[in-house]
């Protein structure tokens, strides 16, 4: 790999855009980032299309053409990330790292460390409680929501690592945040404190509705990047429409048992 | 009046806050984030209560949240992406889709309408600001020599 030094400017700058796209950023900041890198790495006639699901490539060098396809799967955002690809191609681009360094550097972003899932149900919960605070709940709401939003998030990381589609687990992830939340207003009921039970399903559902994916999709089609943003939009619908069936399964049934 | 606007701008903020640590952000910039949430969510508030329709507020609101990243990406150097993306989750329709899809699971069909056209409006709105801060930041960027000129070689 170290013999081509324009085999080695490849495989970084999509190494790069790989780990951008996986964790969330966006079509042009992907595509621009693997064409600079590219430059920089003394490549010709630099093309690259993103999707959501993968990258096609062609470049050319002195000696051999390039052409790549890479398929991924499945992206979550995390903003850390794209920071750190976006620092580490700057510094990439102007030089001041050689390939051994560069290669070191990706690994070390890849690695960065995330947030552990009982900071991020305590996160979600704070997310959703004041979200719940902001559509007119109160105290018992904010509880209610808060709690209910820790759980569902708590019981989603551990249900990725066995379902792969994102389909299934909005649904299941439905099923479990109407279950929680309807459980939670009964207690309300039976200690004197009675919910407004749709304060409390909107601040849960916040951190699990596709609001972002929505208008980045928007975004998307808006600034020409027509298939991303198609896909993106897809995507948004049935996360929704994954979300609405396992919480109206339960709702239903529970408001025809009650 | 006024001290409940700051009230929701603060809850708005912490909000954001919590958002922001599911998307993974970096340490340093967390608080910025939840700044920029509270002033969209500050904004649109505002403009609601002056008034304002229901577009024109998410507008306002997403274009104070997109200059607002802008301007951190530039004092920060952080791409504006970082600041944006849970500063507008206040305002982004995610529960307006769900509850579109809801009310069609319903058979509830003039209100899934009028919920799905609200979706897309609000949606297409905050999606607009975003792309014209971004534009705006470009233009000033350019103006003033802050951001050096992408260079492309096409042929």
């Amino acid at each position: 790999m170290h013999d081509d030094p324009a085999a080695d400017a490849v495989n970084l700058a999509l190494a790069a855009g790989r780990l951008m796209l996986a964790n969330g950023g966006e079509t042009y900041r992907v595509e621009e980032t693997i064409e600079l890198m590219c430059l920089a790495g003394k490549l010709e006639q630099v093309q690259c299309f993103c999707i959501p699901t993968g990258i096609f490539f062609s470049a050319s060098s002195d000696s051999r053409d390039f052409s790549r396809v890479i398929r991924l799967r499945g992206a979550a955002i995390d903003l850390e990330i794209i920071d750190l690809v976006n620092n580490f191609a700057r510094q990439y681009t102007e030089g001041h790292l050689d390939s051994a360094q560069a290669w070191q550097a990706l690994r070390d972003i890849e690695r960065a460390p995330r947030f552990n899932t009982p900071t991020r149900s305590f996160f979600a919960g704070v997310a959703a409680g004041f979200f719940a605070l902001l559509y007119g709940g109160t105290l018992p709401e904010f509880c209610a929501a808060f709690l209910t939003s820790a759980l569902v998030t708590a019981g989603l990381d551990r249900l990725v690592l066995f379902v792969r589609s994102y389909y299934i687990r909005s649904i299941l992830g439905g099923v479990l945040l109407a279950t929680v939340a309807l459980l939670f207003a009964r207690l309300g009921v039976l200690l004197g404190w009675p919910l407004q039970f749709d304060a409390v399903i909107v601040g849960a559902l916040m951190p699990l509705v596709p609001g972002v994916a929505i208008t980045n999709a928007l975004r998307d089609i808006l600034s020409g990047d027509y298939v991303s943003g198609v896909s993106k939009l897809s995507e948004a619908v049935f996360i929704a429409v994954g979300m609405a069936l396992g919480t109206g399964v339960v709702l239903k049934v529970a408001w025809a048992w009650l | 009046m006024a001290v409940n606007l700051f009230l929701s701008a603060l809850y708005a903020g912490l909000s954001v806050l919590g958002f922001a640590v599911l998307f993974n952000i970096p340490r340093r910039s967390l608080l910025w984030a939840g700044l920029c949430g509270a002033a969209g969510w500050l904004v649109f508030r505002l403009c609601s209560s002056l008034g304002a329709e229901l577009a024109a507020a998410n507008f306002l609101a997403a274009l104070a949240v997109g200059l607002c990243g802008e301007v951190l990406a530039l004092l920060r150097r952080q791409p504006a992406t970082l600041f944006i993306v849970p500063g507008i989750i206040p305002l982004v329709p995610g529960y307006g889709l769900y509850r579109s899809v809801y009310l069609i699971i319903s058979e509830d069909w003039p209100g899934a309408m009028a919920a799905g056209f609200e979706t897309v409006l609000v949606a297409l709105v905050i999606a607009t600001a975003i792309l014209l801060s971004t534009a705006l930041a470009r233009i000033s960027g350019r103006i003033f020599r802050r951001v050096p000129k992408p260079k492309k070689n096409l042929i």
